[in-house]
């Protein structure tokens, strides 16, 4: 497919790419296969991922840490039937929870004040569990990995999310329901004197009390209000971060799969990532089938062939059983439907987005891609080899 | 064994792209099918059900028929968000429409009720307890038999029912805990509810539907079925051996229809290799997952449609 963005360029130039998608396209092993591009390019690299799958954990040797960046090593890269990179290629499972406390700990005039969150139970419960603490934590660990300055590039996969802006707009929302001035009109518990909202706040606080009972009041606003002072600095930096990806050294790569819904919601995504004015780069279409009839006369040719499929299996000696070869003829038929569909949905891709921008796409596997040697097959198809044909012809 | 779809409310969750929303659709083809009158829900902004019906018509959040199927009552589909279910509660607790306008149209409540973390998942599920108490029989005149929840994906979907745990731990009395209270009773009791696992036959769906099961039963969200969507079918029985061998044998043929009687071959071959590591991960879930299991063929087809949903639904019929 023509893509008039070359991802080695990004790869070679870029400070942050985020991966962004749908459930279940495979951002976190595009991700990782892009750093271990920049590795290779002599790039110290950091991929920060959300939820790897185990094996793909393992091969990365993140398999029991969490929140701490861990250098992929030499052995791996062996055992994988890899060269050692010139760079360097770290990786990281985040971890919601802890990412949370560090920034707690950070922002807390002192240990009184960071103890009182951290032992709240308001703040226990959401840190934890609740939808968006992970996209507010996610941003915050990129954020700290970049200013730490360790790494030329940091790639992040972003947890999976309906919403394209999720990764964004959750910390918003945090960062508003933490404003401190905003619960002091709310919820003032036991004071007089809410001046300015006087009427409908004692509405609102007689209402809430009485859905909610006082001592959920209590956490909550003591929740806020133990953030006191900090919020200023939750709000700066949250600033920073959107700074960050709006920023020239900062790419947005959209991951979908050929799945027409699938490619829908990538639209829909991708529309509303330009229209906040992110660096969006183009689209790497994962999982796609590829057609075995393209070449110029395989239609006819294959018509042929089916009308005496005794033939596909002449001179292989397969000793199948009696209509085997009019089930590999229907097999191929049907993967040759999916072939087609793919096609028309790249396309549709492709010309939805006008304009320069990557588009890759990477191939349907037999197999789950699960470790380093999977991560070097895929760039075989994500970063195809035009350097070096080039090269080549320059030699001769 | 009592049927599944004798339940009163039957979640489906899983991975995201593990096809939720179809295996949900289809379940509501099933229950239909034996004459249950079924309302399919879903969460959020976009809507997806009615176009999986087939229907052009959006349902919304008051809900409405997206499928009518000859001798069968027809499915409704209803799609929530947060937003509307908050309102719905305020109007019909504080009785008044204007108090509503003067409490909740405040903007500081709206930016408050916007932002407080867990205050979405609370108003969604306590939406979704009325629905169940309220128009599902035997309530009174109660239009429906069974509601099908379409759940968030995994982690977001677990935090959805932890949610009325969660406040009834913060409010240990009141009303916020005597509501929250009912709602966990309702997808804790297992006369009444079964969640329900989807996954694919992929590495990370299957670990996540090992871990989402441990957290569910955990939890004590009552089992229901494993359904494990787009597994190949067994086309070459009897052939696997064959075709491995075939695909690495021999040099690829200069001439066309020797290439493409090749390419034919290492399809079927790698067809084969696929469904093998299909099976292998199903093993490995049911050493891991004591639930029945419910196999939902792959389709090689573009879209999920009616005949997609009927063919599921077959697949559904027996549980």
């Amino acid at each position: 497919m023509d893509s008039d963005v070359e991802i080695e360029a990004l790869v070679r130039s870029r400070n942050v790419i985020v991966c962004v998608g749908s459930g279940g396209v495979g951002k976190t092993t595009m991700s990782a296969a892009i750093a271990l591009k920049a590795a290779e390019l002599g790039r110290t690299v950091c991929v920060l991922t959300i939820d790897p799958a185990r094996r793909l954990a393992n091969a990365l040797g993140l398999e029991s840490l969490g929140n701490v960046e861990t250098v992929v090593d030499r052995a791996r890269f062996e055992a994988a039937g890899l060269p050692a990179p010139a760079g360097q290629l770290w990786a990281m499972t985040l971890d919601p929870k802890r990412t949370w406390d560090d920034l707690v700990r950070r922002f807390a005039a002192d240990e009184a004040q960071a103890q009182r969150i951290l032992g709240n139970h308001y703040y226990q419960q959401i840190s934890s569990a609740i939808a968006g603490s992970q996209e507010f934590m996610a941003m915050e660990k990129l954020y700290e990995l970049h200013e730490s300055g360790t790494y030329d590039l940091i790639v992040l996969d972003t947890p999976p999310a309906r919403h394209a802006l999720d990764f964004l707009d959750a910390p918003k929302k945090m960062m508003g329901f933490m404003d401190e001035s905003l619960l002091n009109i709310l919820l003032a518990p036991g004071r007089v004197g809410l001046s300015l909202f006087q009427a409908s706040g004692a509405w609102m606080f007689a209402a809430l009390q009485r859905l909610t009972g006082f001592e959920v009041l209590r956490d909550i606003s003591e929740f806020v209000r133990s953030f006191s002072g900090m919020h200023a600095g939750f709000r700066d930096r949250a600033a920073r971060v959107e700074t960050l990806l709006r920023a020239s050294g900062s790419t947005v790569l959209l991951v979908t799969s050929p799945n027409p819904p699938t490619v829908e919601e990538a639209l829909t995504f991708r529309r509303k990532l330009v229209d906040y004015g992110l660096p969006w780069a183009g689209f790497i279409v994962n999982r796609v089938h590829g057609s075995a009839l393209g070449e110029p006369g395989a239609a006819e040719a294959w018509a042929a062939l089916r009308q005496d499929p005794a033939r596909l299996l002449t001179g292989l000696d397969v000793p199948g059983t009696p209509d085997l070869a009019a089930r590999v003829a229907d097999n191929l038929e049907r993967f040759e439907a999916l072939a087609q569909r793919d096609a028309v949905q790249v396309d549709r891709l492709a010309r939805a987005c006008a304009g320069p921008g990557l588009r890759s796409t990477v191939p349907a596997f037999d197999e789950d891609v699960h470790d380093l040697s999977g991560l070097a097959r895929i760039n075989r198809h994500l970063f195809p080899e035009r350097n070096q044909s080039h090269a080549l012809s320059v030699h001769r | 064994m009592p049927s599944l779809f004798d339940k009163r409310l039957l979640i489906f969750s899983g991975k995201g792209g593990a096809g939720k929303t179809s295996v949900a659709a289809a379940a509501a083809v099933a229950a239909a099918r034996r004459g249950k009158r079924v309302l399919v829900v879903e969460i959020g902004d976009e809507e997806r059900l009615p176009s999986i019906f087939g229907s052009r018509k959006k349902a919304g959040y008051a809900g409405g028929p997206v499928l009518a199927m000859p001798g069968a009552p027809p499915i409704w589909s209803m799609c929530l968000t947060a937003r509307e279910a908050l309102r719905e509660f305020a109007v019909r607790s504080v009785k008044f429409e204007v108090f509503y306008e003067t409490i909740f149209e405040n903007p500081v409540t709206r930016l408050f009720t916007a932002a407080a973390p867990g205050l979405d998942e609370l108003t969604i599920m306590g939406k979704l307890e009325f629905l169940v108490r309220d128009s599902v029989a035997p309530a009174r005149n109660g239009p429906f038999d069974l509601v099908i929840l379409d759940a968030p994906s995994t982690g977001q979907g677990l935090a959805l029912f932890k949610v009325p745990l969660m406040a009834m731990s913060m409010a240990r009395m009141g009303p916020l805990h005597t509501k929250a209270e009912r709602m966990w009773q309702l997808v804790a009791d297992s006369a009444r509810t079964a969640f329900n696992i989807v996954t694919l036959p992929e590495e990370m769906p299957v670990n996540e539907a090992i871990d989402l099961h441990r957290a569910a039963t955990e939890m004590g969200l009552p089992p229901g079925k494993l359904i494990v969507n787009g597994v190949y079918p067994d086309f070459f029985p009897g052939d696997e051996a064959a075709l491995s061998r075939a695909r690495v044998r021999g040099a690829v043929p200069a001439d066309l229809p020797g290439r493409l009687a090749r390419a034919a071959v290492d399809a079927a071959a790698s067809f084969v290799t696929r469904r093998q590591a299909h099976l292998a991960l199903i093993a490995k879930l049911d050493a891991a997952v004591p639930l029945e299991r419910i196999t939902l063929p792959f389709l090689f087809t573009p879209r999920i449609g009616a005949g997609e949903l009927a063919t599921f639904a077959d697949s559904l019929d027996g549980f």
